[in-house]
């Protein structure tokens, strides 16, 4: 009998804790904020999404009335959000499309990126011309050797339809190659993180990420090709040599106003770019 | 006219023992409710898709590639089987070898140490046991076999640690049913002479089968719903095996298909319905598995009752019968065979080439069934009988070894991160640096809520089920069957379902309540199920005490049967809770976020939690090992601290009634 | 109508129980009068507990069990459709084969049933208490101990102990169904002085597999065999002079 109270005196005094513990962090922030609780919703591509997770780190704890919410599928998924008004920001890691700038989307450069053509470790080329990439990617080459390396077939990995990535890569492959088209053969993955893995994880295969998250990642298992000789570096990029680069934006429907604003225009300040450089990308004003 | 004669009191118009009854059947109708709902939001969601695809051409086409409409989940279907063979392949025999170890030859005190241990087993979340696949098993495999595969990421990863998730639940059922066969028929073999390990091989294991084969099922079960740990090792190509048993390919399941794509479907979108479709696959043969493996219990404990057989195992002894006792043998010696040969074969495939593996195979098969029994009689009976039990000692000591392993990597790799800061931060540089304050505290919070909303309808539907439905009623039945149901249903189907009703539905947003409303069904079934055994076990001999001063059956449940039961409540309680807090997929799509600045102002708000943000940091985050393991390192803690609290509470209560 | 059922505290006319389809009891008519000691022998399986348990309403949990003919208390029907059973059982106690005591203190056990009838006042509690373990010759082996495990006693204290508990509730009849065929000869020998010390106050119906029991402690005693109720005189009568020849055949250990 009193071995059962002793127990029931420690389990209840644990779910009290455990109860008291949440109590209190529900309750410890509410009393900061006597305004308003502003919440913006984010959405779009998985190459911009680390900046604006850390802007929301940081952006948060400045402005505790606001709350972001960010969820990261894709540049054109994001683009149809803002229109459809289920998003107040899309993320984009390519230019507007013409319908999307009918529709009323208003961009805002916060940004630069490269993109990095990245192989396995298995294959031995190191340079490619961007003509040579398009032709692979259309199909027209099918084996390494035709490129200069083993005989081996090309294993053929890219991005999902929605993809801001993939959209800026296909538009400078076209300019590269007046007849490419996306070989069917091409695999296709969802996110930047998920294209770098699969391309870790295939021998012989060739895939695009976006510059940024390629040099975070520090990967021993893929390494970046050079384009027509010139190293996919961020000097490089800001200094043009290396051409296979877009901007990254945020859109909004029409021109931005309120939170969204403010959190535009702090990601253009100071603070927000340096954490666009410290991510690995290339800030607006540099 | 108002009182009898006698003096005896009246019955009330309306007895509070009515009452009782009909609040606790509407409680316990919530675990129908739920099920129904489940099945109801699921089908409806993924219909959606039959639209632009029709159901044959789902299920066996062979391309999945939703953003360019193809929806083809046969790939994905046999990866699902795949990795699901191979996972019961290597774990039912270990598994069956443990439990014949555990319930036959380990010494008591050995017993008393090893039971608690596999159960311990059985609390690791399958996030770290995916975390751990990623960044130890896969090298490895690459390491040790270069030449079949370049980063170790295959189907083999996916299968070996399912086996070792699986082992736990095999072992606790096979030990169960080991232990329920009477002594007298050990002592009658025995007094005939044979050795105890022929006894075990052709007595009790043999009348052990029933409940053998449903451990075996109930492992099926466990690892065709399992997500986490698959979708971390096996690489997730949505393409067949070539050859089909080359176990070094890359190959996806169903739950990692979902997982990995629902994030990015737009809702209401024909791949978002697609993978509701794919879910409605999943239930379908997590149904057909819990049926059978709930025939064969049932005639395992009708065997040993004597109870009356139901109708299908009655038609099971028919079918028996008309098969003729040897053929029935012949049958069962080429199903052993079978298992042999594909066991050889894979693990011989590893080393050497298909056609050799197949050949050295068949040899051993042929050789074991002709001088099989030539070669045991050479060997002598008791050599064979001591030789099994230092096998399956060593076994045991191997099985406790890769417990400590597990948990002292996670423990030496996380230590070194555990600092005050580490542990009282908030996350920075996108959840990848900094600390890990607000996904303790984001688990914490799931946690109360849970057991606030789970415990009280699990313990009292638990109660009903074992009070009130002694006498076999339909609605009796029915919540029973709910309730299994609910309790096979993968996790990943729970998240799923959390989405479309708590997060879309309800318009309750990524938020708190909905994961509380998400982790209480999926403990609700534990929950039940344990406060139904532990009511059971109360003795016949205190209710009718009870009774027999006078007491009413309401006042008899809360005042005597309850509290006698409450240590086996308690410890049901505590280990759903100790689950619940390991598991990611059902908060994955309805309450977590990657990081926060600051902790939830309302339950409405999104919260971090530890298994999610692990899951994150291995697969998304690309962060530095040290935060990994220290993640993996306080969710462990909580976790294991959950269990052998349950376990504490368990031995406590047990010394009680004694 | 005779002059023995108006005095009889329990009586049976004509009473029929059906386990299903298998008729447990044909037929029993009997009487117990007050401040008696009533025992029901015979052999096992011959519907003694069954018959036991149909006066304090036992049997009513049992699925499949239907009663027929008059079971009645100082004269009113217990089985009539608006009595509340567990009313009956307050006022018709029932000690068990093996002793079954709550996973509670000693206090908490007797206190158990004073408190589902209503009683809140712990002064009341505890004169309970002590009066029910006095009269169960338990008070001082356990005064200094009630609040310690009541699973902790010996069996023959546990037995004692839950005589206590039923004598909480002031009950009018004690049924006790072979309540020493589980404890030592010791224990059995206290747990007979207390159920003739009890019968001053009470009335006690008690069935037993011991006719050495039956012979020692009973005033009357009832010989039951299957189902039915074969003999039922003053015990001295039974076991010297019984009537009929099945008796006499059961006394002498001919079968059973």
């Amino acid at each position: 009998m009193i071995a059962k109270n002793k127990l029931i005196a420690v389990i209840a005094v644990l779910v009290i804790v455990a109860a008291g513990v949440s109590v209190y962090a529900l309750n410890s922030h509410n009393n900061q904020n006597a305004g308003e609780q502003t919440t913006i919703t984010v959405n779009g591509s998985t190459t911009v999404n680390p900046i604006m997770l850390t802007v929301k780190e940081k952006y948060e704890l400045k402005y505790p009335s606001v709350t972001i919410q960010i969820s990261a599928t894709g540049s054109g998924a994001g683009a149809a959000a803002a229109i459809a008004g289920t998003a107040e920001i899309a993320m984009l890691s390519r230019d507007l499309s013409a319908s999307e700038q009918s529709s009323g989307l208003v961009p805002h450069i916060i940004g630069k990126d490269g993109i990095a053509i990245i192989v396995n470790n298995s294959v031995t080329v190191t340079d490619l011309t961007l003509e040579q990439v398009a032709k692979i990617y259309s199909g027209e080459y099918t084996n390494w050797n035709q490129v200069g390396g083993a005989d081996h077939a090309i294993n053929l990995i890219g991005r999902e339809s929605s993809s801001g990535t993939r959209g800026a890569f296909e538009e400078l492959m076209t300019k590269a190659y007046s007849a490419f088209s996306v070989s069917s053969s091409m695999i296709e993955l969802s996110s930047n993180n998920a294209l770098l893995t699969s391309v870790e994880t295939t021998s012989y295969a060739i895939g695009y990420v976006s510059l940024g998250i390629i040099i975070e990642a520090h990967s021993s298992a893929v390494h970046a090709l050079k384009i027509g000789g010139v190293d996919a570096t961020i000097e490089n990029t800001v200094n043009g040599t290396y051409t296979l680069q877009r901007d990254l934006l945020l859109a909004t429907k029409g021109e931005a106003t309120g939170a969204a604003l403010a959190l535009i225009n702090w990601v253009l300040s100071a603070d927000g770019q340096k954490i666009v450089s410290d991510q690995g990308y290339i800030p607006v004003s540099s | 006219m108002g009182i009898c004669q006698g003096g005896l009191g009246r019955k009330r118009a309306v007895s509070v023992d009515a009452i009782t009854r009909v609040a606790l059947t509407a409680v316990a109708s919530v675990a129908v409710l739920a099920i129904i709902f489940i099945i109801l939001f699921i089908a409806d969601n993924g219909v959606g898709a039959l639209r632009d695809v029709s159901l044959w051409d789902f299920i066996t086409g062979s391309t999945w590639r939703p953003y360019q409409d193809a929806y083809g989940a046969s790939s994905l279907i046999v990866g699902t089987l795949l990795v699901t063979a191979g996972a019961v392949l290597f774990a039912f025999p270990v598994g069956l070898g443990l439990a014949v170890y555990l319930a036959e030859l380990a010494p008591a005190k050995v017993r008393r140490f090893l039971k608690p241990a596999v159960e311990l087993f059985a609390g690791i979340p399958s996030v770290i046991y995916g975390f751990l696949g990623l960044v130890v098993l896969v090298p490895a495999l690459a390491q040790l076999f270069p030449g079949q595969t370049t980063t170790g990421f295959c189907w083999l990863a996916g299968s070996l640690l399912l086996g070792v998730m699986a082992l736990p639940e095999i072992v606790s059922v096979a030990d169960d049913a080991l232990r329920a066969v009477p002594a007298t028929y050990c002592e009658a073999s025995l007094g005939l002479g044979a050795t105890k390990w022929e006894t075990i091989r052709k007595v009790v294991v043999p009348a052990a089968s029933s409940g053998i084969t449903a451990a075996a099922i109930l492992g099926i079960g466990r690892a065709v719903g399992e997500t986490m740990a698959v979708m971390m090792v096996t690489g997730n190509t949505a393409l067949l095996p070539e050859p089909l048993w080359n176990v070094f390919a890359t190959v996806r399941t169903l739950t990692a298909t979902i997982a990995m794509e629902l994030p990015e479907a737009v809702t209401g979108s024909t791949a978002y319905s697609a993978l509701f479709l794919l879910a409605l696959i999943l239930m379908v043969i997590i149904l057909a598995v819990n049926l059978t493996a709930r025939t064969l219990v049932a005639r395992s404990a009708a065997r040993f009752t004597g109870a009356e057989p139901g109708r299908i195992e009655r038609r099971l002894e028919t079918l028996k019968e008309s098969c003729g006792t040897v053929r029935l043998q012949v049958l069962s010696r080429l199903l052993r065979a079978a298992l042999l040969f594909a066991l050889v074969f894979f693990i011989l495939s590893l080393f050497v080439g298909s056609l050799a593996a197949f050949a050295a195979a068949v040899a051993i098969i042929l050789i074991r069934e002709a001088c099989g029994r030539a070669m045991a009689q050479h060997f002598g009976r008791r050599r064979t009988e001591r030789a099994a039990h230092v096998c399956l000692a060593i076994l045991a000591a191997l099985m406790v070894g890769l417990i400590v392993a597990i948990i002292g990597y996670v423990a030496v790799r996380g230590a070194p991160a555990l600092s005050w800061e580490f542990l009282t931060a908030y996350p920075t540089n996108a959840g990848k640096s900094g600390g890990i304050f607000p996904a303790i505290v984001g688990t914490l919070e799931l946690l109360v809520g849970t057991a606030a909303i789970a415990i009280p309808i699990g313990v009292l539907s638990g109660a009903y089920l074992a009070e009130y439905t002694v006498v076999r009623s339909r609605g009796g039945r029915l919540i029973r069957d709910a309730v299994d149901v609910l309790n096979g249903t993968p996790s990943i189907v729970f998240g799923l379902f959390g989405l479309a009703t708590a997060v879309v539905w309800l318009g309750w947003g990524f938020s708190l309540v909905a994961g509380w409303f998400t982790l209480s069904l999926m403990v609700l079934p534990v929950i039940i199920r344990t406060t139904q055994e532990a009511v059971r076990a109360v003795p016949t001999e205190l209710r009718e005490a009870s009774r027999a001063l006078g007491a009413s059956q309401t006042q008899t449940i809360f005042r005597v049967v309850l509290p006698a039961a409450l240590g086996g409540i308690v410890t049901g309680t505590v280990l759903s809770l100790g689950r619940a807090a390991g598991e990611t997929a059902p908060i994955m799509f309805t309450a977590v976020v990657v990081t926060q600045s600051r902790l939830a102002d309302s339950v409405f708000d999104p919260v971090m939690a530890l298994p999610y943000h692990l899951y994150y940091l291995a697969s998304e985050g690309r962060a530095d090992p040290a935060m990994m393991f220290g993640t993996a390192l306080v969710l462990l803690i909580i976790v294991l601290g959950l269990f052998g609290l349950a376990t504490a509470v368990r031995y406590w209560s047990e010394r009680r009634l004694r | 109508m005779s002059n023995n059922e108006d005095s009889a505290v329990l009586a049976a006319r004509d009473l029929h129980l059906w386990y299903g389809e298998k008729e447990a009891l044909k037929g029993i008519s009997l009487d117990v009068r007050p401040h008696e000691i009533y025992a029901l022998i015979g052999p096992s399986g011959c519907g003694k507990s069954t018959l036991l348990r149909c006066f304090d309403r036992m049997n009513d949990g049992i699925s499949g069990c239907r009663v027929e003919g008059k079971v009645t208390f100082r004269g009113a029907d217990l089985y009539a459709a608006d009595v509340d059973p567990n009313d009956v059982r307050k006022r018709i106690g029932m000690i068990f084969q093996r002793p079954n005591p709550f996973p509670m203190s000693i206090r908490d056990n007797i206190a158990y049933g004073p408190r589902i009838h209503g009683v809140v006042k712990e002064g009341e509690i505890d004169e309970i208490v002590e009066r029910t373990l006095r009269q169960a010759a338990l008070w001082d082996e356990v005064k200094d101990r009630l609040h310690r495990s009541a699973i902790s006693l010996s069996g023959g204290q546990q037995q004692r102990l839950c005589i206590a508990r039923a004598l909480a509730v002031d009950p009018e009849v004690l049924l006790m169904d072979e309540p020493t065929s589980a404890l030592d000869p010791i224990a059995m020998a206290k747990i007979e002085e207390l159920a003739c010390e009890l019968k001053h106050d009470y009335t006690v119906a008690i069935v037993t597999h011991n006719m050495q029991q039956a012979s020692r402690i009973s005033d009357r005693t009832g010989f039951m065999l299957m189902g039915e109720l074969v003999e039922s005189r003053d015990t001295a009568r039974v076991f010297t002079k019984p009537q009929k020849e099945l008796t006499e055949r059961y006394i002498t250990g001919r079968f059973g």
